[in-house]
């Protein structure tokens, strides 16, 4: 049987370059878009790769997915979609969030059931949508209400709902993953900035009391499970947290990153976290209000990112597991030590 | 990189072990088995302690080589440059004289049920009470425990080292074992 022509939104970023990789190994063929502007050339900053995609001579289509007329020729022929584009920092409007993460998700099923040939529509939601979790919530599962904190995962849980909707009604197999701490080659911002800067650090320090534990997810077992989750035999429906087994505390991995760095791991007394955040997200707001409102550039610190700060993030993986999915990198030391290797490969530290 | 299928059993290797906490390890060390003592003669094995106090010493990485001596298996340290005491850093000998610096001789043996060096049965002793070290050398009171982690994987050992004050004995470091090279001796 033929294999269905997938299209891959947010192609040149880090995610969607894993995605289209990926599909093309498993004998794939594969319509990559982003914007236009990420397609010339790489932009390590920006997080876009469109050189991955020249490698690997896949079919690129320009398209700005808030412009209905633009989605279009992106489904022509299309049978699975990988919707990963999305505006992903904590720093934007809401107006830009809903127009993209919301509103490109709209256009994009519109088009697609209008073309009548979609199979399987995956889509990248966020494993932050469930918001800051209290003990008893852990760990957390697919079936607990949502609560996203943040103008972001707003717009990511709204858009959740609306595949949810349009799919069902319109009897279309669907999979939202909620992917956790993304890492791997090529990622630049979330867990690329966390895993960059632990690998230089020397020593690392932290408090006795930072026992939240991190959640990880290697990129290639977010695209594996996109890829599993589209050719799977069974029912799929609704969301799909997308994390590894580990369970690291925060001090788990300093001292993991110690270990690897050849650096001294120092344990200092507990400090008031609390009340070091909330001085810490004013701090952080105002940098975002200066830098994003006067300066329009992205914040280097983001109130929403240190709201993270010692939380205690356990994610049930049981329904991807299942499905019959196998991690790659069940244990995220494993995936971390491979990712270091990769930016020291490629000078990137 | 490629998207072959793992089992989503976590993986026991070097970096596990050596990233580990105690009280993993300890379970590890009880469930191992017994390595042999012949097979691990003439070779050496990259070795890395586990307690945090060993970086600042110069001694986080080391080589642990093994030798036939007669009927006998016996065994040596490598001293480790110092400098690159990452997990990702090769294990870079210091050389004197052209060879590499060997010290810390050891006497190897199944564990003794009858001698006072008998917490796990299921170990080999690394005896460092040998005539070999000079007799005011610190390293005469190590004593070492040695198993084999996985039956299947004679390659991947796991160790705990103490050190011996009369009867007494305190835990001084877990150390993981992978075989290297052959013996340089």
């Amino acid at each position: 049987m033929t294999k269905p022509l997938c299209l891959v939104t947010g192609a040149c970023g880090f995610m969607g370059t894993h995605m289209v990789e990926v599909l093309v190994e498993a004998g794939y063929k594969v319509r990559a878009t982003d914007l236009p502007s990420a397609y010339p050339d790489d932009d390590r900053a920006a997080g876009r790769f469109p050189s991955v995609l020249r490698k690997l001579n896949v079919e690129f289509v320009g398209a700005d997915l808030t412009d209905p007329d633009a989605v279009k020729p992106l489904v022509k022929d299309v049978g699975f979609i990988f919707h990963i584009a999305g505006l992903f920092n904590y720093s934007s409007k809401w107006e830009a969030y809903e127009a993209v993460n919301v509103g490109g998700t709209r256009n994009l099923l519109d088009a697609a059931l209008a073309e009548g040939k979609l199979s399987r529509f995956i889509m990248w939601g966020a494993g932050g949508v469930y918001g800051l979790p209290t003990p008893d919530m852990l760990p957390l599962r697919e079936d607990m209400p949502t609560n996203p904190p943040n103008n972001y995962l707003k717009s990511k849980d709204l858009a959740e709902k609306l595949v949810m909707e349009v799919c069902e009604k319109n009897k279309i197999p669907y999979a939202i993953l909620r992917p956790t701490t993304v890492y791997g080659p090529r990622a630049v911002y979330g867990g690329g900035q966390l895993v960059m800067g632990l690998a230089k650090m020397n020593p690392l320090a932290a408090p006795a009391n930072f026992t939240g534990r991190v959640p990880f997810i290697h990129v290639r077992d977010v695209v594996g499970a996109a890829l599993h989750l589209a050719e799977h035999k069974g029912t799929i429906a609704g969301p799909y947290n997308v994390n590894d087994d580990s369970q690291m505390t925060q001090l788990d991995l300093m001292r993991f990153f110690a270990k690897l760095n050849g650096a001294l791991f120092i344990k200092v007394p507990p400090i008031p976290v609390e009340p070091i955040k909330k001085v810490a997200i004013k701090a952080a707001g105002l940098m975002q209000k200066v830098m994003v409102d006067m300066l329009h550039k992205k914040s280097p610190l983001e109130a929403d990112t240190i709201a993270y700060l010692n939380g205690d993030f356990v994610y049930s993986n049981e329904k991807l597991k299942a499905t019959g999915y196998q991690f790659i990198y069940p244990d995220a030391r494993h995936g971390l030590r491979d990712t270091v290797q990769w930016y020291r490969d490629e000078g990137w530290i | 990189m490629t998207t072959k299928k793992k089992p989503n059993a976590p993986k026991l290797d070097y970096l596990a072990l050596a990233t580990a906490s105690n009280d993993f390890l300890d379970e590890v060390l009880v469930k191992g088995v017994m390595p042999d003592p012949k097979a691990l003669a003439g070779w050496e094995f990259r070795g890395f302690n586990t307690l945090d106090v060993t970086l600042l010493a110069g001694i986080r990485k080391f080589k642990k080589g093994f030798y036939l001596d007669g009927d006998v298996v016996r065994g040596y340290n490598v001293k480790i440059k110092p400098g690159k005491a990452g997990l990702m850093e090769p294990w870079v000998e210091t050389v004197k004289n052209g060879s590499s610096v060997k010290h810390g001789w050891y006497d190897v043996y199944p564990v003794r049920a009858e001698e006072i060096d008998n917490l796990y049965p299921n170990a080999l002793l690394l005896n460092y009470a040998s005539d070999k070290n000079p007799k005011f050398d610190p390293s005469r009171f190590l004593r070492d425990y040695l198993v084999q982690v996985d039956p299947e994987n004679p390659d991947l050992l796991l160790g705990k080292a103490y050190v011996a004050l009369g009867r007494k004995r305190l835990f001084v470091s877990y150390f993981i074992l992978e075989r290297a090279n052959p013996s340089t001796l």
